[in-house]
């Protein structure tokens, strides 16, 4: 299947760039739709993070060719790891490898001056561009493959330092100075003798010196200004829901922003159409036609958009009618029967738009995040 | 949302596709995981973004919503 190859290529390559989890999950979603293929069997073991899933991926790439060598050669690697450990075994697997794509290429590697190469037909299906795909392939996988826990990486350690040092500053920023100061935390928190609170003083000084140098804003001063401060907002998870005037609504799903959308109308969109689904039940009482602004998305760029209820009707006509594409159009009337009801919202969104969320009509500090951009 | 964390990331992979502009390969993506997860209905919605007409579109917004449909709102 074509599709499957370019999945397969795209798995290689997300594998060359290192990034072992995407190719994983793509190799195993191609052995999910087709349990037969053998290549993603063999680059899923390829890319494993442990033995055991590397050995079922091998075996099971044997139970569709028994005689295939690359994974002949990978579980009698597996085997041996338990006697020569894991850096062996997979200079072994690596060995292996590079038999084969010796063999595909039709040349002989330096590990195995002596074997024959002959065609192999599962590797030689590989939609690769070059060997040197398969080998940085696998050579990434040789230098991080380990089944010893790792320590942190130096990325990690600059991060947990950055972290202390900015717990260092929060801290000499909240106790420095005045009556917060550290000595009198101390001192009236311990009881700590004169010397001691003086020590703890000289700390404080100390810390306030470092604090004042990494980020003098955020020094304690009587001067900051006396300013509300917003509500922060909640996001909320997408099976949350929320409550007001008598309707409960949520999310199922965040859908769809797209070009065909920009059909749904014979006027342009100012940005582009963005279409979410929500589900809405009615309980109170009466029926209701929810208001064009109740429901409302914003961005990261302080802008609110309103539903366009023509736009989202128009969905629904084109869709085949309510009850096809969703259950009623933005401006029905919902019965008040506290059946959820699935209804497309469309928002005409500007096409810089990020992170929009979706608030609705009495909740304005809780809401679900939609989409990163529109794009 | 999809509660699956591998379609979870299959579809981070295919919106990232989709964002760098290589929408053959988020579209052959995403028609594989509708064969393996055919009850997510975050993949027929990422679908209908790369329909290739109003009808398909339709079709894949249709399939979504029949999805959600079998869901009800928590009490």
């Amino acid at each position: 299947m074509a599709d499957a190859k370019e999945i397969l290529q795209l798995g290689i390559e997300a594998a060359r760039d290192g990034n072992r989890e995407e190719a994983r999950n793509l190799f195993a979603l191609l052995t999910k739709q087709d349990p037969q293929n053998i290549q993603a069997w063999l680059w899923l073991a390829g890319v494993s993070d442990n033995a055991s899933q590397r050995r079922n991926a091998l075996e099971r790439a044997l139970q569709i060719d028994p005689q295939n060598e690359m994974a002949l050669r990978g579980l009698r690697a597996l085997s041996s790891s338990t006697r020569t450990g894991g850096t062996e075994r997979n200079r072994s697997f690596i060995a292996a490898a590079r038999e084969r794509t010796g063999a595909l290429f039709g040349r002989q590697t330096p590990q195995s001056p002596a074997k024959p190469a002959r065609p192999n037909r599962e590797v030689s299906e590989i939609p690769l561009a070059a060997e040197d795909e398969l080998t940085d392939a696998l050579e990434t996988f040789d230098e991080e493959y380990s089944d010893e826990p790792r320590g942190p990486s130096p990325l990690m350690w600059g991060v947990l330092g950055a972290i202390a040092l900015l717990l260092i500053v929060f801290l000499a920023t909240q106790f420095l100075g005045g009556e917060n100061s550290i000595g009198n935390f101390v001192a009236t928190s311990t009881g700590l003798s004169d010397k001691s609170v003086s020590d703890a003083t000289a700390v404080a000084a100390t810390l306030e010196s470092i604090a004042a140098t990494a980020s003098p804003q955020l020094t304690m001063t009587s001067t900051v200004p006396n300013t509300p401060t917003p509500l922060p907002e909640k996001l909320l998870n997408i099976a949350e829901t929320l409550t007001s005037n008598g309707l409960t609504y949520g999310i199922r799903e965040p859908l769809v922003a797209g070009d065909r959308t920009e059909k749904l109308s014979d006027v342009p969109a100012a940005g582009r159409y963005f279409v979410v689904v929500v589900l809405v039940s009615n309980n109170s009482g009466g029926d209701k036609t929810i208001p064009a602004d109740f429901f409302v998305l914003k961005d990261d760029q302080g802008r609110s958009y309103t539903v366009n209820i023509e736009r989202s009707n128009k969905l629904v006509d084109i869709g085949g009618g309510r009850g096809v594409v969703t259950d009623i159009a933005a401006g029905d009337a919902l019965p008040s029967d506290s059946t959820p009801r699935s209804m497309a919202l469309i928002f005409d969104v500007k096409a810089d738009a990020t992170n929009l969320r979706l608030y609705g009509s009495g909740n304005p500090t809780q809401g679900w995040q939609i989409a990163p951009s529109v794009q | 949302m999809a509660t699956n964390a591998e379609c979870q990331a299959l579809l981070r992979t295919a919106n990232r596709l989709f964002r760098f502009e290589d929408h053959h390969r988020a579209r052959a993506l995403l028609e594989i995981m509708s064969d393996v997860y055919p009850d997510e209905p975050q993949v027929w919605a990422a679908l209908a973004t790369m329909a290739r007409d109003d009808a398909e579109m339709t079709q894949f917004l249709a399939r979504a919503s029949h999805i959600n449909h079998l869901s009800t709102i928590p009490a």
